[in-house]
């Protein structure tokens, strides 16, 4: 029975130095996810530092600022969408440094609300038919069933459309607080589309589409609508920036 | 709670590969393959053949027992109220000397047409060997020389083969009963062995008469009667060297059958024999092999709930995005770092590592019988999906136990 007590006890020992082993790797990937957005928060950062300064070095011309911004914001867009994938995807995977996973949260809201602003801008100088849609969800089924709707729909609209994406459970930072209260959103799913239309509720997908196209129409229509929508815009400007500022203290 | 279940999971797999791995690693060269003295005279042998419609087998099963070169040896055939040719098949032999023949008139399960030939049996050893096995060439002698050399010795099995392999269900259990055979082996070598499977165990036949016989009604009456022999302070070992060839079921269902049976056996045995577990009495037997097999079987059915809910989970997601935007087909963008970044590591590490050590283990049991790497596919299979088929039977005989269904030999 020796030969049995030291195999129960070589056993044991070597079963947990695996288990140790895989914490140890665990963690060093938990480090690496967080390296890996930091990373990809860094590069998103400089390209819109890279596109403020060439946009201030430009002069007035609306045309070299439509230009400029069709030329580079799709692909900043494309690694913000990026980014918030891989923060979901990673979510659930764990970063263990949890503070490092807030900080980055936040870095990544401040990065679409900035984008927000640029494309609103955009939108207003350029008169471009562009739909931006702010996305909020948790973890109820409907939120799943949005989700894949502006997944499909935005599959369908190439640059047309924007689609800023704020998890309301696991995601919490000053930005998306203000924007919650700004649009009185309290439960998945809720969209806000073009800063002027809340739907606290699941909008399938032909009703998306429905409201969307009705949402081209009126830019030629009312004048009221667009002035509306520009002080919506405008009031979001300067709240976000607020908003930027807080977080950005916030982080150093 | 799922990462904690998949950790459990994975360090109940590991531990028991490693302690296999630390008796291999003491054990292994001599004591894997004992030889033993022949006696000076050999001893009385009764081998009881319990049959119920065997009819397809019965002729070759007893041509082999009759022809084994063994002075004193009686076989006794029972036919267990057979309902097709098996009696008239037996009776073909019915001139041989060595041979009697019992024909019960009623069915009485396995268990009791052993006791009705164990009444016969006036030898001091016994065999209990089923009609659809075969005894290989030196099987008999061999074990009854390791009876005599190890006075405490109460059972002794021998390595179990598989008649035909011509299914792929058959080809799978070449792989798994070569494992079986290797660790019931290691198992042997420690006295933890705890099995005396039907196709071939011989016992001292005065244990076999003081334990009252075989459980009737019990489903794995094998496994009853070696734990009975155990509590009486006997050892189970296996003859590594030697082996009888079995017919093992040749498709799923008869598989599932089999396996069910006998986990609900064991579920059945674990309730009987209540008092034995965690016992100091019976030494690590019942401090850490029964329970450990115990827990193996649970934690299978966990697995398999953690799987299903993996599955569970996926297809409603799937279920959502249909529902919502139909069925759209689109190719992921694949980034290879981020899938490496998405793997879940403080699972996988050790698992991985805990695989390899299977792997090492598959290779050593490959080695010690002998055998060559011929079906690789059945063997990939084995590495990788063996462990959900087991774990689905273990879920069923788990359900059928829990909602008292009847009990059945198929």
């Amino acid at each position: 029975m020796d030969l049995v007590k030291s195999s129960i006890i070589k056993a044991s020992a070597f079963t947990a130095l695996l288990l140790f082993v895989g914490i140890l790797v665990g963690l060093q990937m938990d480090d690496a996810r967080g390296a890996y957005i930091e990373g990809q928060l860094k590069e998103s950062d400089l390209r819109m530092q890279n596109f403020l300064v060439t946009q201030n070095y430009l002069d007035d011309s609306s045309q070299n600022y439509c230009k400029l911004v069709e030329r580079q914001i799709p692909e900043l867009s494309q690694q913000n969408t990026r980014i918030g994938q891989n923060l979901q995807s990673f979510t659930g995977r764990s970063i263990s440094n949890q503070e490092n996973y807030k900080y980055l949260v936040r870095r990544y809201y401040v990065n679409q609300l900035r984008l927000y602003n640029v494309l609103s801008n955009y939108k207003e100088r350029c008169g471009a038919n562009t739909t931006l849609i702010f996305y909020f969800f948790d973890d109820s089924t409907n939120s799943q069933r949005q989700g894949a709707v502006l997944t499909e729909y935005y599959r369908g609209v190439d640059n047309s459309s924007y689609i800023f994406s704020f998890n309301l459970e696991k995601n919490r930072s000053s930005a998306m607080e203000l924007l919650k209260q700004d649009y009185g959103i309290e439960e998945g799913p809720s969209i806000v589309i073009n800063g002027n239309q809340t739907y606290n509720e699941y909008v399938p997908l032909k009703q998306l589409r429905s409201i969307l196209r009705n949402d081209e129409e009126p830019v030629n229509n009312t004048s009221v609508n667009q002035s509306e929508y520009n002080s919506n815009i405008s009031k979001k400007d300067n709240s976000t920036n607020t908003s930027d500022q807080e977080t950005i203290e916030g982080l150093s | 709670m799922i990462f904690i279940l998949a950790w459990i999971l994975v360090s109940s797999s590991v531990f028991l590969s490693a302690f296999y791995m630390s008796v291999y690693s003491e054990k292994k060269g001599g004591d894997m393959r004992q030889e033993f003295e022949a006696p000076d005279s050999w001893p009385s042998v009764s081998i009881l053949v319990p049959a119920y419609n065997e009819e397809k087998v019965v002729r070759e099963s007893l041509q082999n027992l009759l022809n084994i070169d063994y002075n004193d040896l009686k076989v006794i055939f029972i036919n267990d109220a057979s309902t097709d040719s098996t009696l008239e098949k037996a009776k073909q032999f019915e001139d041989h000397d060595g041979l009697e023949i019992i024909d019960l008139k009623d069915n009485k399960g396995k268990a009791g047409a052993l006791n009705a030939g164990l009444e016969k049996a006036d030898t001091k050893y016994t065999v209990v060997q089923d009609a659809d096995s075969l005894m290989g060439s030196g099987l008999l002698q061999e074990t009854v020389s390791r009876m005599e050399a190890e006075e405490n010795t109460g059972g002794v099995i021998a390595r179990i083969a598989p008649l035909e392999k011509d299914t792929f269900v058959r080809k799978l259990q070449v792989v798994e009963y070569m494992m079986t055979n290797f660790y019931r082996n290691l198992l042997s070598t420690v006295d933890l062995l705890d099995v005396t499977p039907g196709a071939f165990s011989i016992y001292r036949t005065q244990d076999l008469k003081e334990v009252d016989g075989f459980d009737v009604g019990n489903l794995t009456e094998d496994l009853d009667m070696a734990w009975r022999l155990r509590k009486k302070g006997r050892s189970i070992r296996m003859h590594y060297g030697t082996k009888s060839r079995t017919e093992l079921p040749s498709n799923f269902r008869d598989l599932k059958g089999q396996r069910v049976r006998w986990a609900r056996g064991f579920l059945y045995n674990v309730r009987k024999h209540s008092g034995m577990f965690l016992s100091k009495k019976y030494g690590l037997f019942s401090r850490f092999h029964v329970p450990m097999q115990f827990l193996v079987g649970i934690i299978s059915v966990l697995g398999l709930g953690l799987i299903g809910y993996g599955l569970f989970d996926s297809l409603y997601n799937f279920y959502i995005t249909v529902t919502s935007v139909g069925l759209r087909f689109s190719l992921p963008q694949i980034n290879l770092m981020e899938a490496v970044l998405s793997f879940q590591w403080k699972v996988y590490t050790p698992l991985i590592l805990g695989f390899s050590l299977i792997g090492y283990l598959i290779r050593e049991g490959y080695r010690e019988s002998g055998r060559n790497l011929d079906h690789p596919h059945t063997l990939g299979f084995y590495f990788f999906a063996f462990f959900f088929l087991q774990a689905y039977f273990w879920s069923t005989a788990l359900f059928k136990e829990l909602f008292r269904s009847t009990k059945a030999w198929t």
